[in-house]
């Protein structure tokens, strides 16, 4: 069909004529109502628009107040605005109210916003205005423990800790051994050294041993094997290892980290000076006394050559 | 558009020209009629005050910038249609085909074309209650034919308005228009109260 000349016969052509004004200019309706056909539809067609036109438009959008509201607050917002701060003012909280009322995450920043402004004043408060808490020494006398009434405590008594049992000394099994523990025995007897070992003297760590205490020991096992008697024994080593011990004694002197082994020694020296074995040397025997004294007083540091000088001066005057 | 404004006069131009009157007059005029358009595109009511406000606004900021090349109503709509669209983005909802299931006894209606953009099922069923049965009607239509419908029958634009406006053929709103009819027609009908209404609608007119 060729609808720019024909009259439109079609249903599309008649809505096009029907609604369009620019077709509806191109033919005027007796000449469409010429056809009985396409007027019945156009009426038709007609009606049907003008039904829904009508039906539509006479549907209420908004009760009338709210409409009155909506006028209003586009009327304020566009011709009527207010110019001045205060419309400035309204114009942002309207903005934020459109904002927060649109996304979630901005009022939960807000609320938080909100909250920490509102403990601003608070923290400021407690930290300039509220006084520091008062600090005060309090010095009173108080009973003594021992003044109050003695009560008997309802707890039981905590079981006192027993000491440990001493280890039992190695059975001697030899006669080396056997001298060791009789010497043992008697620094013990002595006071030169206690149960738990030596009292006296710089402590057992910083002792300097080495092969100087065998030396010890083995004059001790052989003025032992000498007997009561002086019979029995071996004379040629005791006077050996006296000799070396002498020499030890004299090389060592007053060294301070030697004074347990120099009590040690220097009891050995004596002993076999008073069973007559050691060659008489004053000088020696003198420091060995010194030595000892010192070692059963916890002096033995001070027993260095001026002290023992200075005791050897008063033994002299006391004589 | 059905308002009480003079409709030769162009309310932009005036406000150009420091005529703030005639805006006002199309402000108080025309809001229902944009409420109601919003409302039958499926919007809930206070999202549709708030789409009203915005295009009311955005046409009061365009004044300064405004060259008019047409009738004042249908650069309004489009304005409007405009907002729809933003506003259906924002809410991140695109116009989908679904399913009429239930009104397609003859099959011969496979699917129609119903946005999505609305509220939810219920709300949407509330809102054709509200509307009546051709609003109800109206909103089985796809996207395109309400919307050609709507601005052609309702709003009483022309075709080369409506094309201009959707950016499609003068052709394509012809044949939405047709089509858009046709399925009214055939929802409408069969309703013996919808032709009591059609009848009193003739008798009134």
């Amino acid at each position: 069909m060729d609808f720019e000349q024909d009259p439109p016969r079609a249903e599309e052509e008649l809505l096009a004529w029907l609604l369009d004004e620019r077709t509806r200019r191109r033919h005027g309706r007796e000449e469409l109502e010429a056809d009985p056909g396409v007027r019945s539809r156009l009426e038709g067609l007609e009606g049907f628009i003008e039904d829904c036109r009508a039906e539509l438009r006479t549907e209420e959008a908004a009760p009338v107040e709210r409409l009155a509201q909506l006028q209003r607050e586009v009327l304020a917002r566009t011709t009527r605005a207010d110019v001045s701060w205060r419309g400035d003012l309204r114009l942002m909280g309207g903005f934020l109210r459109q904002r927060l009322s649109t996304s979630v995450v901005l009022r939960v920043v807000a609320a938080s916003l909100l909250v920490h402004i509102a403990a601003l004043p608070v923290l400021a408060y407690y930290t300039w205005v509220a006084p520091a808490p008062e600090r005060r020494l309090v010095i009173d006398v108080r009973e003594f423990p021992s003044e109050l009434p003695y009560r008997e405590s309802e707890q039981e008594p905590e079981p006192v800790p027993q000491a440990p049992e001493l280890p039992e000394l190695p059975e001697a099994t030899s006669t080396a051994g056997s001298a060791a523990e009789l010497f043992h025995e008697r620094l013990v007897a002595q006071g030169l050294i206690d149960l738990d070992g030596f009292s006296h003297g710089p402590p057992p760590e910083t002792v300097v041993w080495g092969d100087e205490l065998g030396l010890v020991l083995r004059c001790e096992q052989l003025l032992d094997e000498r007997g009561v008697d002086g019979a029995g024994g071996r004379p040629e080593h005791l006077a050996f290892a006296l000799g070396q011990l002498r020499s030890k004694l004299v090389e060592l002197g007053t060294a301070e980290e030697r004074a347990a082994w120099r009590a040690l020694a220097a009891s050995s020296w004596l002993r076999a000076g008073a069973a007559g074995v050691a060659p008489r040397d004053a000088e020696l025997d003198g420091r060995c006394h010194t030595w000892l004294r010192a070692a059963g007083h916890g002096a033995g540091p001070l027993a260095g050559e001026p002290w023992r000088e200075l005791f050897r001066q008063a033994e002299g005057e006391l004589e | 558009m059905k308002g009480t404004w003079d409709s030769d006069r162009d309310p932009l131009v005036a406000l150009q020209a420091g005529d703030a009157a005639l805006f006002e007059a199309f402000v108080a005029g025309e809001s229902p009629t944009f409420l109601a358009f919003f409302r039958r595109l499926g919007v809930g009511p206070s999202e549709a005050e708030d789409l009203v406000q915005e295009v009311f606004l955005k046409l009061f900021r365009h004044a300064d910038t405004y060259q008019p090349s047409g009738r004042f109503e249908a650069f309004a709509f489009r304005i409007a249609r405009n907002a729809w669209i933003d506003r259906s983005r924002r809410r991140g909802v695109r116009p989908r085909l679904v399913s009429a299931a239930g009104d397609d006894d003859d099959g011969d209606r496979p699917g129609l074309e119903v946005p999505d953009a609305g509220p939810g099922p219920e709300a949407r069923t509330e809102t054709r209650e509200e509307a009546g049965r051709v609003s109800a009607a109206l909103s089985q239509l796809s996207e395109g034919q309400r919307m050609v419908f709507e601005l052609g029958v309702v709003q009483e634009l022309a075709y080369h308005e409506i094309a201009r406006l959707l950016e499609i053929p003068e052709g394509t709103v012809k044949s939405r228009m047709f089509h858009a009819v046709r399925k009214l027609r055939t929802l409408l009908e069969p309703d013996t109260d919808t032709a009591d209404g059609v009848a009193r609608g003739r008798a009134s007119s």
